[in-house]
Order: structure tokens, then sequence, then C-alpha cells
């Protein structure tokens, strides 16, 4: 199995440079699925364009922690290859990123070296500088996470070069809008679409090329997120059950939490701990659950966890992702009151790319009897749910099945082609809620 | 409302606990802010200043400490000795106004407009232009990666 899904990623690669370089198709969008290699094959492409073929390559990423990635990644990786990057001036040159040889750093545009080679920067900055750039001073833009950039920030990067390839996830979190978008629902450009949807939109007969396996998650988890966030978009993991096995020294004592641990270790990769029903509507913040969250954690770290066959695993290699920053927070008192330190409790917009071997995660609908967009949101639990190589402990109140089963999806009339995105969330709550309780997965208190 | 906006980790009441900076009056300056405040919606490179304005700077790193978070901000303004708060200062840090990018989307817009890209304004998507390639291009690739 492990072959043959190595020689499926190795093919998607090479239709894809074939697409872009040999081809020089204007628009080749990537879609991928979570832990699919999406940065390497950033890298190929840029290596390839630049090395093998002689072109001058931009890569865009939304976030600076991404750029930075991917400049560590091509200095280290490759020879002799011209990097730059492009920043901003306000925010510096991050401290660990000054030592590593080969980047040349540049807050101006109009000084960057031409010829042959790759720039790097955000989509804000390359955005700001469009116009100093000129038009086509790239042969060929590539986007990193495009499905985390909104079109309206991408739009003016189309001038930049003649060819873009935006490779992204698309059923992660789509860009946050602070503005009422319903009037652009009708408009001739959804500017406040991911960018490679509304390229395709536009485009419908652009090339895609999906990423067939993921090499982060087990097929366990594939089986539940693939169904559920991704229903056209076919992949399957690239990794085996004995190259990923949770062991834990200590033995359980039955409890609710032992007894979900003890799941995690016979196989099971997602695992739900419920907890009785309780209405935490409004501003409230669920206590009790932020408690058995900080409690997973305690007792996974007393019972002496292993990555079988590779390491023992530390406080560093469990996250916490919860999706509102305020319950977040009492997650982290509860873990500081008991002397946990290092695990990373944090939002999923800040999960997005990143892994932990284990996960422990609070789900959006918990306690949440009138289901509204926020929860709902299909992108925020698609987050949570595939960020873990090992484990994931998913935390929530009971009554999901039935605050989905009672939700009244709204009648409002809608602009013609306007998605719903309620509905779309709605759809795949309830088939991941539908798989977990077939297959056993609901740990209840006995 | 300051109160609120604590509630909602959008205005840190922090402790300076330590001011790392080796030349008086100079950058560089990194200070530790110390904070018990439960709502943060601080990361890294987030920009935090006074409420006066007149120190500012950015995140570079924050950790839980035992009894809260630890901010550590590397400043960009206010590192002179008259403007610098002293190590026990306790008061109000904020994040800043988004930069104003008018004048600069102004000219991309008008650059774009003039340009009109196919892709960013056509129809259709334009024709492709195929290269003289020879040989595979992932074997390219994989003997290009430093590793292999």
């Amino acid at each position: 199995m492990i072959a043959s899904a190595l020689d499926l990623a190795r093919a998607a690669e090479e239709r894809t440079l074939d697409l872009v370089l040999r081809e020089g198709q204007p628009l080749v969008v990537i879609d991928s699925p979570p832990g699919a290699g999406k940065t390497r094959l950033v890298e190929s492409i840029v290596a390839t364009a630049v090395q093998h073929v002689g072109l001058r390559v931009a890569v865009a990423a939304a976030r600076n922690e991404q750029t930075y990635d991917i400049l560590r990644r091509l200095a280290t990786g490759f020879r002799g290859m011209s990097i730059q990057a492009l920043y901003s001036r306000r925010r510096g040159v991050p401290q660990e990123m000054a030592g590593v040889p080969g980047i040349g750093w540049q807050t101006d545009p109009r000084n960057l070296q031409r010829g042959p080679g790759v720039v790097v920067a955000t989509v804000a900055k390359f955005r700001l500088s469009a116009a100093d750039l000129g038009p086509n001073s790239f042969d060929l833009l590539v986007c990193d996470e495009a499905y985390q950039v909104g079109y309206r920030e991408f739009h003016p990067l189309l001038m930049l070069a003649p060819q873009v390839v935006p490779v992204g996830d698309p059923g992660q979190l789509e860009p946050l809008v602070r503005a009422d978008v319903a009037r652009f629902e009708a408009a001739p450009f959804k500017v406040h679409w991911p960018a490679p949807k509304e390229l395709l939109r536009r485009f419908s007969n652009a090339p895609v090329v999906p990423l067939p396996v993921s090499v982060r998650l087990l097929q366990d988890t594939v089986n539940l997120i693939q169904p559920s966030f991704y229903p056209s978009l076919m992949f399957r993991s690239a990794v085996t059950r004995a190259e990923r096995r949770l062991a834990l020294r200590a033995r359980g004592l039955g409890s609710q939490i032992d007894r979900a641990l003890d799941q995690l270790v016979s196989g099971a990769s997602v695992v739900s701990v419920v907890l009785p029903p309780r209405d935490v509507s409004g501003d409230d913040v669920d206590d009790e659950l932020a408690e058995t969250c900080a409690a997973i954690l305690l007792r996974l770290l007393e019972r002496g966890p292993r990555w079988e066959g590779q390491r023992a695993l530390t406080a560093a290699d469990i996250g916490c992702a919860d999706p509102h920053v305020r319950s977040g927070a009492l997650i982290r008192r509860e873990l500081l009151r008991r002397g946990i330190a290092g695990v990373m409790v944090d939002t999923p917009e800040i999960w997005q790319g990143l892994q932990r071997p284990i996960m422990v995660v609070k789900h959006p609908l918990s306690g949440v009897s009138r289901l509204g967009e926020f929860p709902l949101t299909p992108g925020r639990l698609c987050v949570m749910l595939s960020r873990h190589q090992l484990g994931c402990i998913v935390v929530t109140r009971d009554g999901i099945a039935e605050a989905l089963d009672g939700h009244q999806h709204d009648s409002e009339s809608r602009p013609a082609g306007a998605e719903n995105p309620q509905w779309s969330g709605w759809l795949a709550h309830r088939e991941l809620w539908s798989r977990l309780s077939a297959a056993g997965r609901l740990v209840r208190a006995a | 409302v300051r109160e609120r906006e604590r509630m909602m980790g959008k205005a840190i009441r922090a402790t300076v606990t330590r001011i790392i900076q080796p030349r008086p009056s100079r950058k560089p300056c990194r200070l530790v802010l110390h904070t018990e405040q439960q709502v943060l919606r601080v990361r890294r490179g987030t920009y935090l200043g006074t409420l006066n304005g007149n120190v500012g700077g950015r995140v570079i790193d924050e950790r839980d400490s035992p009894t809260g978070r630890d901010i550590t901000v590397l400043l960009e303004k206010g590192v002179r000795r008259s403007v610098l708060p002293a190590v026990g200062s306790t008061e109000d840090w904020i994040d800043s106004d988004p930069y104003n990018d008018r004048f600069q989307m102004n000219k991309v817009r008008a650059a774009l407009k003039a340009i009109a890209p196919a892709l960013a304004y056509g129809d259709q998507l334009p024709a492709a232009s195929p290269r003289q390639i020879r040989g595979n291009l992932g074997s390219a690739a994989a003997r290009l990666r430093r590793l292999t």
C-alpha cells in the first residue's frame, strides 16, 4: 500500500510539473487534502522552474510564518538557487530567520535582483508592491495555502505573472471577512470567496490536480473526514497503522478518559469523550469541559505515551484546539493549575498548517442548542480533526445529534448562485457524527 | 469599556518585568511583559502599543509562566529613557490601528486596470504557452533536492 500511495503522489507531482512548466497552462489549481505535502510540491515547482527551466518565480503565502517556512525549506533543501524575501519594513527580519544563509532580504520591490530566481512574500506584501513590481515581472506565481486567501486580496497579484498556480486545502477555514457579504453573492466577482474557488468559478475549464494521498493522517481518520468534509476530493492515507501506533506504558483504570485513551491505543484514531448535556449559550464558558480537556491531557501524560518505534511523547507533542479564545484560555489556565506546560492551546485559525502526534479538541457544537453559522462552519471542525498523526480526542457535550436533527434551516431568499455555508456545514457535521456514532467512538460516562 | 476590551483579549493589562536594552536609549530594546489576563489575542507579530502611543513594538515571543503569560515585545518606538516604561510599571497595551494602505492600493488598482490581465478581467482562460523541455520533470525535481 505504501509504494502505491507514494507512486500516486509522484504521479500527481509529475502531472503538475508538466501542466505548469511544459504545457505552460495559465492557471493550474492544486487541491490538497490535509498533510498531503503541499509545501513540498511548491518546492518542487519552484526548484524545477528556476533551476531547470530558468524562470523567475514569485511565491506568495497568506501569513508571514508560512513565508518563513517556505524560505527555510528552499534555502536548506536546494543548492545554488537565487532566493529573495520581500518583507515589510514595519515587521523586520525575525531573529530565527536572520541566521538562515542564502536568502536576500529586501523591503523595497525595486531593489529585487532580476533574472531567474524565486521571490517569497506574503500576499499582502505582493499586493501592495504590485504597481512597483510592474506587469509580468515574474514568469510564474505560486500561492501556497491559497484557500486561506480571499479573492479580493489575490486579484492584484494576477498582474504579476502570466501563469498562476494556487495550491491549497479546500476543506480548511475560508478567509475571514469582516463585512456583510450578502451583496457580493450576486456580483460578477465573488470577492469574498477563497481565491482558487473564485478562479475556478470563472474559468471552469482550468486544470485541477487533486493530490491523492495524505502522509499525515491514518486511513481510519481519512475514512471519517473525507466523506464529511471532502466529498468531491478522493484521497487515502500513505501511512500504515504499524508506523503510527500510540502505546501507553501504564494501564487504564476503566474511567471514561482511560477508556477513550485505550480506544486510541487499540487503533481508533478519532474518539469522542461525551459529557452529559448542558446548554452553554451566549457568553457562557463551559468550565467543566475545559477541566475535562485538561484532565485528558494530564492522564495521557501520566500513562507514559509513546510513539511506538519512534520516541516517548511529551507535552510538546500534544496540541489542544478550541474554537473560542475565551474557553481556550480556560483550558490553558487549567493546564497551568495542574502543572502542565508546553501544550499549545489555540483556535483552529492558528492550528491551520500545524500538526501534533496527539490532539485534544473541543467540538464546536458542544453545548450549543441553536446552531448558527459559526459552529456549523465545516472548515473549523475539519481543521481540528486533521492535525493529528496518531490520535485525536474530541471533547463534547451530549446532544449533538439532537441539535442537528432539530436544526431549522433558514429559508430566506438568496441571490442566484449564492452558497449556503450553514447547509454544507450541517451536512458535514451530520455525516461525521453519524460515522463516529456508528463506529462506537462515542465514550460516555459509565 | 476598557474592562470589556480586556475580557475579549483586545486590551492587555500587563506589568513590565524586564527590559533588555544593551545600550541605554537605543535600539534594540526588548520588554518582557507579564499578564495574568486569561483571554489574550496576542500572537507573534502582533503590534502592541501603550494607550498614549509613545511606546510600541512587535510581539516576538509569548509563553506560559507559572502565574500567567509572558509576552516579549521588540520595541519599534519609545526606546528613549524618558518614555520607556520602568520595570514594575503596569498599564494597558493595545493592538495598533490597521496599516493605512489607501494611497498604495489606488496606485495598484490604476495599474491593474490599465493592464487588464486576462486572468483578472477576461471571460476566457488565456491560451497556454508550451515550452520545449526535455526529460521527466519529476526526476529533475528529485535531482535538485539537496538530500537526494
